[in-house]
């Protein structure tokens, strides 16, 4: 799942995006305004970001930045993940200005929801896939295919595969609490029932690299019994 | 974040640049290159005219320079020509020598010691000895004896005693001839006779005191007596006394044989062929003509012949030698030199009136003869020497008027520049003016285009809008019926602004072309205006705008078009929202005004630059600032308000300061008349 960043001034049409895109398992942050769109960019870097041209609403009014100032900022910052613009604007001469602005995709309006999802995947898969990057406060947790760790501000701590696939379990099923028959059936594919000490002997490895201390957790707390549970809220 | 935005801007602004640049380099195109060729093809054709022009003067400078050679050569090459035709055909050229050319003044042949040898000859004769008194007193008395019959023997003593009294033979022979005709006057005819015959024996070739040979005074005394007895033997005498005198040779300085011939011919004339005698006097005058210039010429001919003593011609040449008087014309035939000398200042003067009148009157150049002393005029366009005849003497062609020809080609040259100057002015004119039409074509394009664009993207909003709605219910999106309902209304009213939109661009559609009407009815203006506020407040738009409506009570009556007043007040209301921030109010008043009724709306937005307000209510038209272009909009809604108001026969006026707001006024004229009117637009 990804972590998606809309810029769309029409607040119903970012309202049914928000809507569309979250219930596909996606984060997605939505801004009105450049200024909006860099901030979100620079705390949560998103795996897409998927911009309007034209901005007419917003604390900034028409004066702010329009879609291609955004795309423009954004590569200028270092943003290197796809961009897509979904516009009302249907001239070449946009277009043209729209990829020198450094999009790699432009659809414009009227648009089909599945098929502006399919779009975005497909943009994704060619840069690699969704990073699953997580922030908790100072610690970034990366969970894509390239990248597997988590980031303290004082050093990185590396994760296996299996160490990723099960924290990236956890903060997909936050809040949860999960027995060690699921961690076993989901995250190792296992069948239930099997006695086996790797899912705790991993959650304490995870638990380490996060720093958590076990008697006062922040992120996994262990429920005696019946298993854990992914305490911690993205920041 | 200003440096990050202006580059998207620098890229729009290159595309425009780009094609700002290609205007301008058409421009340089249409209007520099063809002035720079015209400037360098009118400055040629000016040199070209100016060379043609000059050259034109020069090759009839050259003409008139050719012709006078050509007249000043004939009758030089005539004369060289005739002189050796006569030589090669043995007949002299000393005769008759006008007919070689008519200013010869004397033909002489000379022998190789330069000696005249034809047809004169120099002579030694004094014109005058000095008289011996003795012998006149002697001659005296002979004669005196002689008149009174004296003895023969004594008479004949005394004259030998006076010949003997003198060594002059002039002196002598003179005594004998005067002695011969006093014989005959006194009757003694026979010893007349043998005195005459003893002056021919003795004297014959001796000249009296007057140059007159002795042999010809007898034998024209002779003949003359011989006319008296028989005039045809005399005249027949006087003929052959004439024929030889003219074959001899004559002596310079002595016209003795001329004045015998002469007097012989007056005497045999009336007896004698006419044409023989026109044409023996001919030959008498030439001959003495030629005697007296051959006179005055042998010093002059002396001193040439000094300075061209060993010179040499070409068979069939001549050679020109100038003397003071004369032009000498030298050959070498054999062993003999003719010369002969023209009459040099007459040629001069004959060339002077021949350079002169070489050139037409019309003409602008005109000749000049110029001696060796003078230097050649600057002016001067062409140029002959007259060498072999007249060495250091020239003849030069200058123009007419010098100053009337550089008058003439300044004139040209600066009527010509003043033609090219213009011409570079109208195609400045015609290319500014062609670039200004271009601009405004071009311009007009762009808001077309720029129309088109966001027409269809004021297209493309609202169906974006109703489809995710569409799609949202589809895929169960919205879970509560709260939201479900959301997303109906949302539906409507994307579906109404959509409608707004199409009817926008078909009115504007029809007014182009001419098609649009508008069903005028009486009734009150407040209503109508009222029902559209109504009717757009819930728009997008105006949702959540602080919108503030103040209609005065008692309007008057307006003739309108409800529809069309409702569109004019959403375009207002939707533009001042548009223009001005969501937290700054909006009011519409209505108020009595001018016996008509004014709709006032008022924003407190971004307002209107100066230079636009002109253009607003021109279609098509989104004013120049960036923030203006930047919001949405088609920039028709303005035009269309303009139609419909001036389909009311109403006013539209506007007042704007920027960054404070604007306030636009709609005034209509209050009924008077028909209460139902079509007014066409």
């Amino acid at each position: 799942m990804a972590r998606i960043l809309f810029v769309e001034d029409e607040t119903e049409v970012l309202g049914t995006l928000t809507k569309y895109f979250e219930r596909q398992g996606n984060t997605v942050h939505g801004a009105r305004t450049g200024e909006d769109a860099l901030a979100i960019v620079e705390k949560f870097q998103p795996d897409v970001a998927v911009l309007d041209v034209m901005l007419q609403e917003g604390p900034a009014g028409p004066d702010g930045m329009n879609g291609f100032e955004i795309c423009s900022a954004l590569r200028d910052m270092g943003f290197d993940r796809p961009i897509l613009f979904l516009t009302a604007r249907t001239s070449e001469e946009d277009k043209i200005i729209g990829f020198d602005a450094g999009a790699d995709n432009y659809v414009t309006k009227p648009f089909s929801l599945p098929v502006l999802e399919k779009r975005i995947e497909a943009m994704l898969k060619r840069v690699g896939g969704a990073r699953y990057l997580y922030h908790f406060g100072d610690i970034k947790v990366e969970l894509g295919p390239n990248d597997m760790a988590i980031h303290h501000p004082n050093g990185d701590e590396p994760l296996s595969k299996r160490e990723a696939a099960l924290l990236k379990f956890f903060i997909e099923n936050r809040g949860l609490i999960l027995s060690r028959d699921t961690l076993l059936e989901r995250v190792w594919g296992y069948r239930a029932g099997v006695a086996t000490r790797t899912v705790d002997t991993h959650v304490l490895t995870v638990r380490k690299k996060l720093r958590d201390n076990a008697q006062e957790p922040q992120f996994i707390r262990t429920l005696h019994g019946v298993g854990y549970q992914f305490i911690a809220e993205e920041s | 974040m200003a440096r990050r935005g202006s580059r998207v801007q620098a890229m729009t602004d290159a595309l425009r640049l780009r094609r700002s640049m290609r205007m301008i380099v058409l421009g340089s195109v249409m209007i520099l290159l063809p002035s720079m060729l015209l400037a360098y093809f009118g400055i040629s054709s000016i040199q070209g005219e100016e060379l043609a022009v000059m050259d034109d003067v020069k090759a009839q400078a050259e003409r008139s320079a050719s012709a006078f050679m050509s007249q000043l050569e004939r009758p030089f090459t005539n004369f060289e020509s005739s002189v050796l035709d006569r030589l090669e055909a043995g007949r002299s050229p000393l005769e008759a020598p006008q007919e070689l050319h008519s200013r010869v003044l004397v033909g002489l042949k000379l022998d190789s010691d330069l000696t005249v040898v034809a047809p004169f000859y120099r002579s030694a004769f004094k014109a005058q000895e000095p008289i011996d008194f003795l012998f006149d007193v002697a001659v005296q008395r002979a004669v005196a004896a002689d008149r009174r019959d004296e003895d023969s023997v004594v008479v004949s003593r005394l004259y030998a005693q006076a010949a003997r009294q003198t060594q002059s033979m002039q002196t002598q022979a003179r005594m004998l001839f005067d002695r011969a005709r006093l014989l005959e006057q006194s009757g003694r005819v026979g010893d007349s006779r043998m005195v005459l015959d003893e002056v021919v024996s003795k004297y014959g070739n001796v000249r009296d005191p007057w140059g007159f040979r002795m042999e010809d005074l007898v034998s024209l005394y002779r003949a003359e007596g011989r006319m008296v007895q028989n005039p045809l033997i005399g005249a027949d005498d006087l003929r052959i006394l004439v024929d030889r005198v003219m074959g001899r040779r004559w002596a310079i300085g002595k016209g003795g044989e001329g004045a015998v011939a002469r007097r012989a011919l007056s005497r045999l004339e009336p007896f004698a062929d006419t044409e023989w005698v026109a044409a023996t006097r001919e030959r008498i005058d030439d001959r003495m003509r030629m005697l007296f210039w051959a006179e005055k010429l042998l010093p002059e001919l002396d001193a040439v012949l000094a300075g061209q003593r060993n010179f040499s011609v070409d068979k069939g040449k001549l050679r020109w030698v100038e003397g003071d008087r004369g032009l000498w014309a030298l050959t070498w035939w054999g062993e003999d030199l003719y010369a002969f000398a023209l009459d040099r200042r007459r040629l001069i003067a004959d060339a002077r009136s021949m350079a002169k009148d070489v050139s037409q009157p019309g003409s602008p150049v005109r000749g000049m003869l110029l001696n060796p002393d003078v230097t050649a005029p600057k002016e001067a366009l062409s140029r002959r020497s007259l060498v072999p005849w007249m060495v250091g003497w020239s003849m030069v062609v200058v123009p007419r008027d010098a100053q009337a020809l550089q008058e003439n080609l300044t004139m040209r040259r600066n009527r010509r520049i003043g033609i090219i100057f213009l011409a570079i002015v109208l195609i400045g004119v015609g290319g500014m003016s062609t670039a200004r039409f271009v601009r405004t074509e071009l311009d007009s394009a762009r808001m077309k285009a720029d129309f088109a664009a966001n027409v269809s993207h004021e297209l493309r909003s609202p169906i974006t809008q109703i489809r995710l709605k569409a799609e949202s219910l589809m895929l169960g999106l919205s879970d509560t019926p709260e939201e479900q309902a959301r997303d109906y209304h949302s539906i409507v009213r994307e579906s109404e602004r959509l409608s707004r939109l199409v009817d926008n661009v078909l009115d504007f559609s029809a007014i182009e072309r001419g098609a649009k009407t508008y069903a005028l009815v009486p009734g009150d203006l407040g209503d109508s205006v009222r029902t559209a506020v109504e009717a757009v407040e819930t728009s997008a738009e105006l949702v959540e705008r602080d919108l503030f409506v103040r209609i005065m009570p008692d309007l008057p009556i307006v003739a309108h078009d409800a529809d069309a007043i409702a569109q004019c007040v959403i375009n207002l209301l939707s533009n001042a929202a548009k223009y001005s921030d969501p937290d700054k109010p909006i009011r519409l008043e209505m108020v009595r005004e001018r016996e008509g009724v004014t709709i006032r709306v008022i924003d407190e937005g971004i307002g209107i630059p100066e230079a636009d307000v002109q253009q607003i209510f021109e279609p098509f038209f989104r004013g120049g600032d960036a923030s203006v272009r930047r919001r949405k909009g088609t920039g028709i809604g303005l035009a269309i308000t303009f139609y419909i108001v001036s389909a009311h026969k109403g006013s539209v006026d506007v007042v704007s300061k920027p960054g404070q707001g604007s306030t636009f006024s709609l005034w209509f004229p209050a009924l008077s008349g028909d209460p139902i009117q079509r007014q066409g637009v």
